[in-house]
């Protein structure tokens, strides 16, 4: 079983650190520019996370925008594993 | 205003009063820059507008090869509306009874309401599709033969999936869906934000309910009267004031006023500013009406709609009202307009 919440934070910090951005991914973060969250940067983020997970999140892209911190994706992102795993 | 200017803005009105009708007799016996005339018309759009509202004697007052080039003009842009038509009839064949959410915007319902065929130049059309649709619009539209790409070359190239991905997650409308058909290229633009992110009203316009326009060409399922108008100004506030929009000079064309102020005449006894008001603030998109009418007055200043709903939302919204109030972008704007803000 995958630990879904482990790679969201793993990308994310990744990003964070592609971005020069000091700081360690965390459930409560915003997803905001000043958190390495951009408009470009959440499609990097979105595909790296249906490659590496094998989903497709085409149907939670409305959820994924209205999403205001990682721990919000964190759950939209497990949704979408649990539902295309089963 | 420059007669030139009045001349055109007059002209170019589908429903006309008596006195503009007068107004216009009395213009065309005046010495006019028809250069002028034709440059106007060309780099707003309105050749078809202009010839379409002057009679067949009063035409004749043009100068001849301008007089010939809006006729071919004209038959030029019938030829390719009848072919537009037919893919929109496709379209709502395509669309209409699959439980999808879905409406014509801007020309389809001008198209089907206002305007004879050849007098506005379409080059796309335009869809309003609730979101949470999209998934069974982009089946649909694969199944007639669409794909979402851009062109290059008179060819389509397919879009990534990154493509796609950024358009939808940062802007109102996805990559255009296109198709070959015969030696073209139909274009059609999906919104599925009436307004920006930071003001979802997409439920609330559903909700309100559309309706099907019948012209004589087509029929189309298009929003109710008030919420086309509501999605008519979100989209006129986004052009007249995006970055992108302003750094082309396409925020200025004029045949955008000209279509919101004949689209209000049209439809005159069916809206009532009392609905157009309340509506507009449920939608909380007040300000944005506030600045779209206050520029369409720097253009006509006697219609009847848009100065009760200034009048209404100056007493009622004042803070609102004297933000505008003294501001110098509808005169700007105005001066910038004819010229193209050269």
């Amino acid at each position: 079983m995958v630990d879904v919440q482990e790679v969201v934070l793993r990308l994310h910090n990744e990003l964070l650190k592609g971005e020069g951005i000091d700081e360690e991914s965390s459930l409560d973060m915003e997803m905001r520019p000043r958190n390495g969250i951009t408009s470009v940067t959440i499609v990097s983020l979105i595909l790296d996370l249906e490659e590496e997970l094998g989903i497709e999140l085409d149907d939670y892209l409305i959820q994924i925008r209205k999403s205001s911190t990682i721990g919000t994706l964190i759950d939209i992102v497990k949704e979408a594993y649990e539902n295309q795993h089963q | 205003m420059k007669k030139e200017y009045e001349l055109i803005m007059l002209a170019v009105l589908v429903d006309k009063t008596e006195k503009e009708k007068n107004r216009i007799k009395e213009l065309l016996t005046k010495e006019i820059d028809w250069v002028e005339i034709a440059g106007i018309l060309m780099n707003h759009r309105l050749g078809g507008y202009f010839y379409f509202g002057l009679d067949e004697e009063q035409r004749y007052v043009i100068p001849k090869e301008l007089r010939k080039n809006l006729n071919m003009l004209v038959k030029g842009q019938t030829y390719e509306q009848k072919f537009l038509y037919k893919y929109i009839r496709e379209l709502y064949d395509t669309l209409e009874n699959q439980d999808l959410r879905y409406a014509g915007l801007k020309g389809i319902i001008y198209g089907a309401t206002i305007y004879s065929i050849g007098m506005r130049r379409s080059n796309d059309l335009d869809l309003l599709v609730y979101e949470d649709d999209l998934d069974k619009l982009d089946k649909l539209m694969k199944q007639i033969g669409y794909i979402q790409g851009s062109k290059k070359d008179g060819k389509i190239v397919e879009a990534t999936k990154k493509e796609k991905l950024i358009q939808r997650m940062n802007y109102h409308d996805l990559v255009p869906y296109m198709k070959e058909a015969e030696d073209r290229i139909i274009e059609i633009d999906i919104n599925f934000l009436v307004d920006g992110k930071d003001n979802l009203i997409d439920d609330k316009v559903f909700d309100m309910g559309t309706s099907l326009y019948e012209g004589d060409y087509y029929t189309f399922r298009g929003l109710n009267l008030i919420t086309n108008f509501a999605f008519l100004i979100c989209h006129f506030y986004r052009e007249a004031t995006g970055e992108i929009w302003v750094n082309n000079k396409r925020n200025l064309l004029l045949y955008k006023i000209v279509d919101i102020v004949n689209y209000l005449r049209h439809f005159e006894d069916q809206l009532d500013s009392e609905s157009v008001v309340k509506t507009f603030e449920k939608l909380n998109i007040l300000e944005k009406a506030l600045y779209t009418f206050l520029t369409i007055k720097k253009f006509y200043e006697n219609e009847k709609l848009i100065n009760e709903c200034i009048k209404k939302m100056s007493t009622e919204y004042i803070d609102l009202y004297q933000k505008y109030f003294e501001d110098s972008v509808f005169e700007r704007y105005y001066e910038d307009s004819y010229n193209m803000g050269r």
